[in-house]
């Protein structure tokens, strides 16, 4: 039961990003993705959730490959995956309540019995876990940045899914509010069992929530470790990104 | 040698490109029709801002366009003493033509544009991305509502606008020739005929439909930040005056 990505390669026109990628997610693990800006981290979030379509190799979610699904076929996939975007990718004519019920109501529309008593309990539920409760009726752009993190991370999660994708969950965000969002993905992981993947450069508040982390850059990921390991990590960019030292190849 | 060539098949590729997406938003609308599979919720919030919304806005055009349209004939009305004509002229040319073509450019200006940037805007704040992940098929749920509102919505606009062009040039002609309403609702009921109505509400609902797919193609094709949605919003209102030019001439053409 993971997600997994083997001999993933994708490009631009004649620009390849990378090639050859291979990586895996487990249940119950929670993997850092690093690397430096348009390493092509965010694109290769959006290949293992069957966004966007690789040049090479596949994306295996428990065993089901997204390659050559239509975009119809691959719905069943991705009911099992949530995703909390860079920008948050609310709704911006829903209220934050209607914005965190619509993955729910998705499921009702692909055959799921759920009532809509159900769906307000488990909307209350997943609002007040993210101490948002108050804020329901509000639209998204009466809200802060870091209110609109948590309300994009109470939609990605509200489904109880087995996977979930972090696109930079704490960019621009005070650090006391960064490590309250790090703390909420760290409940909904253990709560649920679910397998995580983060992207974030701040590393301070990033490694001590990851199991393991990785690295992109240069079109390869060249570091695969526990945040401990990253320090020690032989290559001069993974060693430069992990110090954060002028002299190097980034 | 190639990089001139490139240069100068840039624009042909790109309209290329831009009628393939247009012609595949008409034919995905079009399917969504058998078996009819249209998210109604989103219908009707459609319809209600595309068309109830836009009402005022029609009303008022229309109304002093039926009055210049009077005016402008007022002189040489006066002249050869045609008064019986008026109410003809003003029902003739507002049904086939002014109507359908005033209001269809109107809403284009403002509910394709409305339409193009709030799908680009959509669209680079990964909204549209958002929707794929929560499997619901964008184009299910954005476009094919929208287009059969405005379809729906311009063609009801254009009966509604008529008639206010109609009053509005009724009122004009009796306060600026002294023309009695009832003089001139008669020559409009003895003079124009059904088929004027109905080539107009035709031009109508396909202007609807060519508004529906130019701003949702540009709005879902952007590229960039504001700036792609401000040139989104840019070749929306353009592409959609241009066919709707076009697409006139053709139904005359065919009409006449």
């Amino acid at each position: 039961m993971t997600l997994a990505a083997t001999n993933l390669g994708f490009g631009f026109g004649r620009r390849a990003l990378f090639s050859r990628l291979a990586l895996s997610i487990a249940p119950g693990e929670i993997v850092g993705l690093i690397g430096p800006p348009e390493a092509g981290k965010s694109v290769l979030l959006k290949l293992l959730s069957g966004l966007l379509d690789p040049s090479a190799g596949e994306v295996t979610l428990d065993g089901q490959s997204f390659a050559g699904k239509s975009e119809a076929e691959r719905y069943p996939l991705r009911r099992h995956i949530g995703m909390l975007f860079q920008n948050t990718a609310l709704f911006d004519s829903l209220t934050i309540y209607d914005n965190v019920a619509f993955p729910l109501r998705a499921l009702v529309r692909m055959g799921d019995a759920i009532d809509e008593g159900a769906i307000d309990r488990r909307v209350k539920e997943a609002l007040a876990s993210v101490g948002l409760i108050d804020s329901a009726h509000q639209f998204p752009h009466e809200l802060s940045g870091g209110m609109k993190k948590r309300a994009g991370l109470a939609r990605a999660t509200v489904t109880k899914p087995r996977y979930c994708f972090y696109d930079e969950p704490t960019a621009g965000l005070d650090p006391v509010t960064s490590a309250k969002i790090y703390a909420l993905i760290r409940a909904h992981i253990e709560r649920d069992g679910a397998g995580a993947l983060i992207i974030s450069n701040e590393l301070d508040t990033l490694l001590p929530a990851c199991h393991r982390v990785l690295m992109l850059y240069d079109g390869a990921l060249v570091f695969s470790g526990t945040p401990a390991e990253l320090e020690r990590a032989s290559h001069p960019a993974v060693r430069q990104f992990a110090t954060g030292a002028n002299e190097g190849p980034l | 040698m190639s990089a001139l060539v490139r240069r100068l098949g840039a624009p042909v590729t790109s309209a290329a490109r831009d009628a393939g997406g247009m012609t595949l938003i008409a034919w995905r609308a079009l399917r969504a029709l058998y078996p009819l599979n249209i998210e109604r919720e989103e219908l009707v919030r459609a319809m209600y801002k595309f068309g109830y919304m836009s009402l005022p806005i029609v009303a008022v055009t229309a109304f002093f366009a039926g009055g210049i349209m009077v005016l402008q004939a007022a002189m040489y009305v006066a002249q050869y003493g045609a008064y019986t004509f008026v109410g003809w002229a003003a029902g003739f040319v507002t049904l086939r033509e002014m109507g359908p073509l005033l209001i269809g450019l109107m809403f284009s200006g403002r509910v394709g544009a409305n339409n193009a940037a709030e799908l680009a805007t959509m669209t680079i704040t990964e909204q549209v991305d958002a929707l794929r992940v929560l499997a619901i098929d964008p184009f299910r749920y954005l476009v094919v509502p929208r287009l059969f509102a405005m379809i729906v919505m311009l063609f009801c606009l254009t009966a509604i606008g008529d008639l206010v062009a109609i009053g509005g040039g009724a009122l004009i002609a009796r306060l600026v020739l002294g023309i009695e309403f009832r003089l001139f609702f008669d020559s409009v009921s003895a003079m124009v005929v059904m088929g004027d109505l109905t080539i107009g509400l035709v031009k109508s609902a396909v202007f609807g439909l060519a508004i529906g797919v130019v701003s949702s193609h540009f709005g879902l094709t952007v590229k960039g930040g504001a700036r792609g949605v401000g040139h989104a919003v840019n070749a929306c209102v353009v592409g959609n005056a241009i066919l709707i030019f076009v697409v006139d001439y053709f139904i005359t053409a065919l009409g006449t």
